[in-house]
C-alpha cells in the first residue's frame, strides 16, 4: 500500500509539474502544451529547482527589489491607452513634462516653461540629452507626436483634454529640436497644470503613425523615459522593472521595481504580512493602528486631494422641490459617516467642494450641519415619509458601501426610506455621468489637487458631472476664475465659489480622504513628495 | 389492467369507465404517498446522521422565521463599537458598521433560505415540465428541448448572470430567476430519463389508448410517479442554490443593501477577514451546516426512496 | 458507430450555434456601452463627439444591428478570430491562450489530485462498508460537496499563509524564480480546494463500484484460490471501477479549461477567470464573448469526447442501437 502512495504522489507531483507550463517562456508553452513523460517532468522540476536555489542566493547577494502589488493590472504599457488607477504601475517607466505642486514646481523631462503675457501661449522647453531607454534622443518631435496621439480621438487617449480645450483644438508647433510652443484657442489659467502631465511616447517605436490605438505590439514594448524601463510583462501577473542607468536625474538607487498583481485586498496583506510585497495601500483603520505599531513597518498618511461627495441628481423630479434636498441635507451627519466608514484618521470631514489641498481652498467656509428636527419637519412638508429615494454608488471605489449603508440609516432615522444600489465602476459613471431622471442621488469623488480650475471645475461646468445643478451665476463665476490673472483675486471668486455651491444645495461634500499607505520599513524616502497616484519619482526612494 | 390494454373502441368508452381509471390512479398515488413516509420515517429512524440533519434544519429554519422577534435591528449600526468580539450583547460580535453579527446572520438565514427554496420552486417546475414533454413527446421536440439543455448546461453561468445582471435591475426575485436559469437543467434531465421509462409502463399507454390528453397523462401519470426522483432533486437543488448565491453575493451581485445574506456577509468582512476572522466565519459556517444537511438529507431520502439501492 | 458519432457531432455544432446566439444577444442587450468610457471625460478628460463615437464604433466593430453584428462576428469566430479585446485592443483569442496553460495546469492537477485520493478513499469505503472509516470518509465526501468552496479558500489562506506560513497565498508563482516546485507550491492551495467537488463525486462511484464488485463471483472465486488482498482489490476491483470514472474524467474535461472564476480571483491565479473577470470589469464584450464561446466549445468537445468513448465501452451504441 505505502508503494502505491508513493507512486500515487508522484503522479500528483508530475501532474503539478505541468503547471509549470506557464512558468516558463511564453513561446516554449506554445510550442508544446505541456504534456511530456512523466520522469522528464520530474528530472525537469528538480533541475530548475537547483537553479531558483542559485538565484534566490545572488539576489540575496545585495539587489534591491521592490515589490509593489496592485489590485488591477494595466492592458499595455502606453500609459496614454491607460486609466488612472492601473497607470500608476507606469509611473516609473514614464515620466512627465513637470508637476505643478502647491509650493514648488518639479521639472522632469522639461527643462522649463514659460506662459505668454496673454496667458495663450505656453513654451515648453526639454532638457538637453535626454534619452529613451532604447537609447534614441528625446525631442521636440516626441512631444508633436504625443500631442498628435491625443488629438486623434479614436485613440481615447489619457491627454486628450489637453489638445482639445472646451472641443477647439490646441494649436502646437515645434521651435527647436527641444522647444515646443502650445497655443490655445481662449485664454486658460489651469493649463500650464494640465499640460505639464502630459507623459511622452516615443515616435519612433509607433514608427510616426498616431493612430497607436491600433499599434499592438508597439503599445507592449513600454520604452520610456523614466528612471525604470521594462525587463518583462505578464498580463495579469506582474510587471518586472529594473533600473534605467543613463536616467537624467542620476540612476535610481532601488535595483529593481516588480508590480504583482493581487486583486483581493486581504490577499495583498497576506502577502505584504510574509514579505513578499513591501507596499500596500490601506484604507481600513484597524490596519493602519496595527501597522502603525508594528516597528517592522512604516505607515505613511497625506491628504489624498479627493472629495467624497453626495451629489443630487438635477435630472430627477423628486430632488425638483429644495426641500426635499434640504431635507436630506439636514439628517445627514458626515462625521458619523466618516467614523463608521472611513474609520478614525482616515479623512477629514469636508467643509466645501475644494478639497483640504486645493489652490483657494478656505477651511473658514462652513459646511452643512446636521438639524434631525429640521429634517423630520420638511420630511413631513414634503410627503417624503411616503417615497423611496435611490441612491448609487460605485462598489469598486473604497468606503462606499459603508458611507451609502450609513446614510441609508441616517435617512431612516428621519423617516426617509432609501435604497441604494451599488454598481461597478463601469456601470457607476455610465450612470451618473448620464442624463437618467431615475434616481435622486449617488455617492462619488473627485481628484481635487492643485488648481480648483482643473477637475473640481469640470465637475460643475458640465463637462464631467452633466446632472449637477449650476446656477449661471456659479458657472458665470467658474469662467471669471479662469479669466483672471492675480491669485487674490481669484481667491475672491472661488470663496464665493465655495459659499454659493453650498447655498445651491447640489452636493454634499461628505470627506477628504486621506491617502494612507504602509512600507516594510527599509523603504525609506517614501513620503518625499506627498502626491497621488504613488510614486511620482521613485528616485527618491531608497532601500536598505 | 390487462385488460385495458387490449384496444378500446373509444367511443364506446363510457364515463364511469373513465373515472374508474382514475380513480384507480389516484389510490396507487394515494398508496404510493403512504409508502412515501412510511420510507422517509424509516430511512430517519434508521440514519441518525439525517435525523439529525433534519434537526439541524429545522432549527435553522425556525429561527429565520422568528428572527423579527427578536429585539435587535439588524440594521442598526452602532459606529462606535465596530468589530467587537463575542459579548453578552452581541453573542457573535459586530460587524464593520457595529451591527450585530449574530442578528445579521439570522435575518441572512431568512434570505439565504428564500433564495434557496424559491429557486429550488423554480427550477424544479421549470426542469420537471421540460423534462417530462421532452420525455413523453419524444421525436423533434426531445432533440430541441435537449439541444436547449445542453446549451444552458454549456455556457459559464456565472460569467452571463454577471452580464445580464448589468442591464437587469438585481433583487431578490431577479436573482432567483437568474440561479433557476441555469440550474433547471438537471432536474430536466432525471425528469426526461424517468419518463422515457414510465411511459412504456402499462397505465400509461392504458391512458393514451383509452385517448386521455397528453397533459394529464404527464400531470396525472407520469409525474406523480417520480416523486421520488423530484424530491431528492429538489433538496440537492436547494443545497446548490444556496451555494450559488453565495458565490454571486461574494462576488456583489446579491440582495440589496441592507439585507444580509450569508454570502453578501462573506462579501463585507472579505475587507477586515485579517482583523475579525469571525466575521467570514459565522457566515461561511451556516452556509456549510445547511448545505451539508441538504445534501445528506437529499441522499438519505433517495437511498430509503429507492428500492435499487435496498438489495 | 460511425452515425452516432456524426449525429453527436452534428448536435454538438447545433448547441454550439445555440449557446452563441444566446451569449451574443445577452452581451449585445448589456447596456453598458463599451464607450462609455470615452462619452465621460473619465480617462480621457475629454468628452467625444457623437461623431468620433461613431467613427470608434465603426473601428471595433460594434456598428449595425444586432443580427448583423452577430453574422460578422458568427463569421470572423468559425475561422477562428474572436475579434480584438476593447480593452487592450489585442486579438482575444491570443489572450486566452496565453492563460490557457495556467488555468489548464490549475485544472488538470485538481483533477489528477482528485482521482489519487479519491482511488484509496473510495476502495476503503467501498472495502468498510457502513464501518466508521466509511462513515468518515462520506462524511469528508459530504463536506466536500458542501463547502462554498471560495470561502474554504480564504480560510486556508487564513491558516497555511498568514498564519503558519507554511504556502504562498495568491499567484502563482515567486516573481524571479522559474520553478516547478514554487509553482507547485502556488498550486496547492487552488488545486486542493478545486478537486474536492470531483473527488468527492468519484469516491461514490469507486466505493458503490466496489459494493458491487466484491459480491462478484470472480472476486469470490480469486478469494478461494487464495489471491492476496491487494492483488484483488487493485487487480480486479479497481479495474473494473475505473470505467465510470474514467468516463466521468472525460465530461469533465472542458471543465479544465473553463476554470473557476472564483478560485482563481481569490487566489489571484492568473488564469481565463481572472480575465474573465477584469473583461466583466471593463465591460470588454468582446472577451466576454470570446471567453464564452472557448469554454462552452472546450466543454462541448469534452462532453463529445466522453460521449464517444462511453459509446466504445458500451456494446450496445457500439452496434449502432442507443
Amino acid at each position: 500500500m505505502r508503494k502505491k502512495t508513493l507512486s500515487a504522489l508522484l503522479c500528483t507531483v508530475a501532474a503539478m509539474a505541468v503547471l509549470t507550463g506557464c512558468g516558463g517562456d511564453k513561446k516554449e508553452t506554445a510550442a508544446a502544451p505541456a504534456e511530456g513523460n512523466t520522469t522528464a517532468a520530474v528530472t525537469e522540476a528538480a533541475k530548475t529547482e537547483a537553479e531558483t536555489t542559485a538565484a534566490v542566493q545572488t539576489e540575496a547577494g545585495g539587489e534591491k527589489n521592490l515589490v509593489m502589488p496592485s489590485a488591477s493590472c494595466v492592458a499595455n504599457l502606453n500609459p496614454l491607452l491607460e486609466g488612472y488607477k492601473e497607470a500608476a504601475m507606469l509611473n516609473p517607466i514614464y515620466d512627465p513634462l513637470y508637476v505643478i505642486d502647491v509650493n514648488e514646481t518639479r521639472y522632469y523631462l522639461a527643462d522649463s516653461y514659460e506662459v505668454s503675457e496673454d496667458g495663450m501661449q505656453i513654451t515648453v522647453k526639454l532638457k538637453e540629452g535626454l534619452k529613451w531607454h532604447d537609447g534614441e534622443a528625446i525631442t521636440a518631435d516626441d512631444m508633436i507626436f504625443t500631442m498628435d496621439v491625443c488629438s486623434d480621438t479614436n485613440n481615447g487617449a489619457g491627454g486628450t483634454n489637453i489638445v482639445i480645450l472646451n472641443d477647439q483644438p490646441v494649436k502646437y508647433e515645434k521651435v527647436d529640436d527641444l522647444t515646443v510652443k502650445v497655443t490655445l484657442p481662449m485664454a486658460s489659467a489651469s493649463y500650464a497644470d494640465l499640460l505639464g502631465g502630459l507623459t511622452l511616447i516615443p515616435e519612433h517605436v509607433f514608427e510616426g503613425n498616431p493612430s497607436v490605438v491600433s499599434a499592438g505590439e508597439a503599445n507592449m514594448k513600454g520604452i520610456g523615459s523614466g528612471p525604470y524601463k521594462v525587463t518583462e510583462f505578464k498580463q495579469d501577473e506582474y510587471l518586472l522593472l529594473e533600473k534605467y542607468e543613463d536616467y537624467y536625474m542620476g540612476a535610481p538607487s532601488i535595483d529593481k521595481v516588480t508590480f504583482r498583481i493581487i486583486s483581493d485586498l486581504s490577499a495583498q496583506e497576506v502577502a505584504l504580512m510574509n514579505g513578499e510585497v513591501n507596499f500596500m495601500e490601506l484604507a481600513n483603520a484597524p490596519a493602519v493602528a496595527k501597522y502603525e505599531a508594528d516597528p517592522n513597518f512604516t505607515v505613511v498618511k497625506y491628504p489624498e486631494g479627493r472629495v467624497n461627495y453626495l451629489a443630487v441628481n438635477k435630472f430627477c423630479e423628486t430632488v425638483q422641490d429644495p426641500k426635499v434636498v434640504e431635507a436630506v441635507f439636514a439628517a445627514l451627519n458626515r462625521d458619523e459617516i466618516i467614523a463608521g466608514a472611513y474609520g478614525d484618521g482616515m479623512a477629514e470631514s469636508a467643509n466645501s467642494i475644494f478639497s483640504n489641498v486645493n489652490t483657494f481652498y478656505d477651511p473658514s467656509v462652513e459646511g452643512y450641519t446636521q438639524d434631525v428636527e429640521k429634517a423630520k419637519q420638511l420630511v413631513k412638508e414634503t410627503g417624503l415619509d411616503s417615497k423611496t429615494l435611490t441612491l448609487y454608488f460605485n462598489s469598486e471605489r473604497v468606503y462606499m458601501k459603508e458611507s451609502a449603508q450609513i446614510i441609508q440609516q441616517q435617512l431612516k432615522n428621519v423617516g426617509i426610506n432609501l435604497e441604494v444600489i451599488p454598481l461597478e465602476s463601469a456601470g457607476f459613471f455610465e450612470k451618473v455621468f448620464g442624463t437618467d431622471g431615475d434616481y435622486e442621488f449617488y455617492l462619488n469623488g473627485y481628484g481635487a489637487v492643485g488648481d480648483p480650475d482643473q477637475v473640481v471645475a469640470g465637475m460643475y461646468d458640465g463637462t464631467w458631472g452633466v446632472n449637477l445643478a449650476v446656477s449661471d451665476e456659479v458657472s458665470q463665476l467658474w469662467k471669471d476664475a479662469r479669466t483672471v490673472y492675480t491669485p487674490e483675486e481669484r481667491a475672491a471668486i472661488y470663496k464665493q465659489i465655495q459659499i454659493q455651491t453650498r447655498d445651491e444645495l447640489t452636493c454634499y461634500p461628505i470627506a477628504y480622504p486621506n491617502y494612507v499607505f504602509v512600507t516594510t520599513s527599509n523603504i525609506k524616502g517614501a513620503d518625499t513628495i506627498k502626491r497621488t497616484p504613488v510614486f511620482e519619482d521613485y528616485t527618491k526612494l531608497t532601500m536598505e | 389492467m390487462a385488460k385495458l390494454l387490449t384496444p378500446l373502441n373509444q367511443a364506446a368508452l363510457k364515463a364511469e369507465d373513465f373515472s374508474k381509471i382514475e380513480r384507480e390512479n389516484k389510490e396507487i398515488s394515494v398508496r404510493y404517498d403512504r409508502g412515501f413516509f412510511h420510507h422517509v420515517k424509516k430511512a430517519l429512524g434508521e440514519n441518525k446522521i439525517a435525523a439529525v440533519c433534519l434537526v439541524i434544519l429545522c432549527v435553522i429554519i425556525t429561527g429565520a422565521l422568528m428572527a423579527p422577534l427578536s429585539s435587535v435591528d439588524p440594521d442598526y449600526m452602532d459606529v462606535m463599537n465596530k468589530m467587537a468580539g463575542p459579548s453578552r450583547e452581541h453573542w457573535f460580535g459586530t460587524d464593520e458598521l457595529g451591527r450585530d453579527s449574530f442578528t445579521r446572520a439570522l435575518y441572512g438565514s431568512r434570505v439565504s433560505l428564500l433564495v434557496g427554496f424559491a429557486t429550488m420552486v423554480v427550477s424544479v417546475t421549470a426542469g420537471t415540465c421540460v423534462g417530462a414533454v421532452s420525455g413523453y413527446a419524444g421525436g423533434k421536440t426531445d432533440m430541441i428541448l435537449m439541444r436547449i439543455v445542453d446549451m444552458f448546461q454549456s455556457v459559464p453561468s456565472l460569467l452571463m448572470i454577471i452580464v445580464i445582471f448589468s442591464f437587469v435591475p438585481n433583487n431578490m426575485v431577479t436573482l432567483v430567476l437568474m440561479l433557476a436559469l441555469f440550474s433547471w437543467t438537471g432536474v430536466a434531465r432525471i425528469v426526461r430519463a424517468q419518463t422515457l421509462t414510465l411511459k412504456e409502463r402499462d397505465f400509461v399507454i392504458a391512458a393514451k389508448t383509452l385517448g386521455v390528453s397528453h397533459v394529464k397523462i404527464i400531470l396525472k401519470h407520469i409525474i406523480p410517479n417520480m416523486t421520488t426522483q423530484i424530491i431528492v432533486a429538489a433538496s440537492l437543488s436547494i443545497a446548490g442554490a444556496i451555494l450559488d448565491e453565495s458565490a454571486l453575493s461574494y462576488l456583489g451581485y446579491g440582495v440589496a443593501l441592507p439585507k444580509a445574506s450569508w454570502g453578501s456577509m462573506l462579501q463585507n468582512a472579505q475587507q477586515y477577514i485579517l482583523y475579525d476572522p469571525l466575521l467570514a466565519l459565522i457566515p461561511g459556517m451556516f452556509i456549510l451546516l445547511t448545505v451539508l444537511c441538504f445534501n445528506i438529507l437529499g441522499d438519505a431520502l433517495q437511498y430509503a426512496l429507492d428500492p435499487r439501492l435496498h438489495k | 458507430m460511425k452515425k452516432f458519432v456524426l449525429r453527436r457531432f452534428a448536435q454538438m455544432i447545433f448547441v454550439w450555434i445555440l449557446v452563441s446566439i444566446f451569449s451574443f444577444s445577452i452581451v449585445y442587450f448589456a447596456p453598458g456601452d463599451p464607450l462609455y468610457i470615452y462619452m465621460t471625460p473619465g480617462a480621457t478628460g475629454h468628452k467625444m463627439t457623437d461623431e468620433e463615437l461613431d467613427r470608434m464604433r465603426e473601428s471595433l466593430g460594434l456598428n449595425g444591428n444586432v443580427v448583423e453584428q452577430y453574422m460578422s462576428w458568427a463569421g470572423k469566430a468559425a475561422r477562428g478570430n474572436l475579434g480584438i479585446s476593447i480593452n487592450n485592443k489585442r486579438p482575444v483569442l491570443d489572450q486566452i491562450l496565453e492563460k490557457l496553460p495556467c488555468t489548464a495546469g490549475l485544472m488538470g492537477a485538481s483533477l489528477v489530485l482528485s482521482l489519487v485520493l479519491a482511488i484509496p478513499l473510495g476502495l476503503i469505503a467501498g472495502t468498510h462498508k457502513n464501518k466508521l472509516a466509511d462513515n468518515i470518509i462520506s462524511g469528508l465526501t459530504y463536506l466536500g460537496i458542501s463547502v462554498p468552496a471560495f470561502w474554504l479558500g480564504i480560510m486556508m489562506i487564513i491558516v497555511f499563509s498568514m498564519t503558519f506560513k507554511l504556502l504562498p497565498g495568491s499567484g502563482m508563482r515567486t516573481i524571479g524564480v522559474n520553478s516547478a516546485w514554487d509553482v507547485i507550491q502556488h498550486g496547492i492551495m487552488p488545486a486542493l480546494v478545486l478537486s474536492l467537488n470531483n473527488m468527492a463525486v468519484f469516491v461514490r462511484y469507486i466505493r458503490s463500484n466496489t459494493i458491487v464488485q466484491l459480491e462478484e463471483e470472480y472476486v469470490l472465486t480469486a478469494v478461494s484460490k487464495g489471491a492476496g488482498k491487494k492483488r484483488i482489490m487493485y487487480g480486479h476491483v479497481l479495474k473494473n471501477c475505473m470505467l465510470p470514472v474514467i468516463t466521468s474524467v472525460g465530461s469533465r474535461l472542458g471543465t479544465l479549461v473553463t476554470g473557476s472564476f472564483i478560485i482563481e480571483s481569490v487566489f489571484a491565479w492568473p488564469g481565463l477567470g481572472t480575465l474573465g473577470m477584469s473583461a466583466i470589469n471593463n465591460r470588454d464584450y468582446p472577451m466576454i464573448m470570446g471567453i464564452t464561446m472557448f469554454s462552452c466549445t472546450m466543454l462541448l468537445l469534452g462532453n463529445f469526447l466522453a460521449d464517444i468513448l462511453y459509446g466504445f465501452a458500451d456494446p450496445r451504441i457500439k452496434q449502432g442501437k442507443e
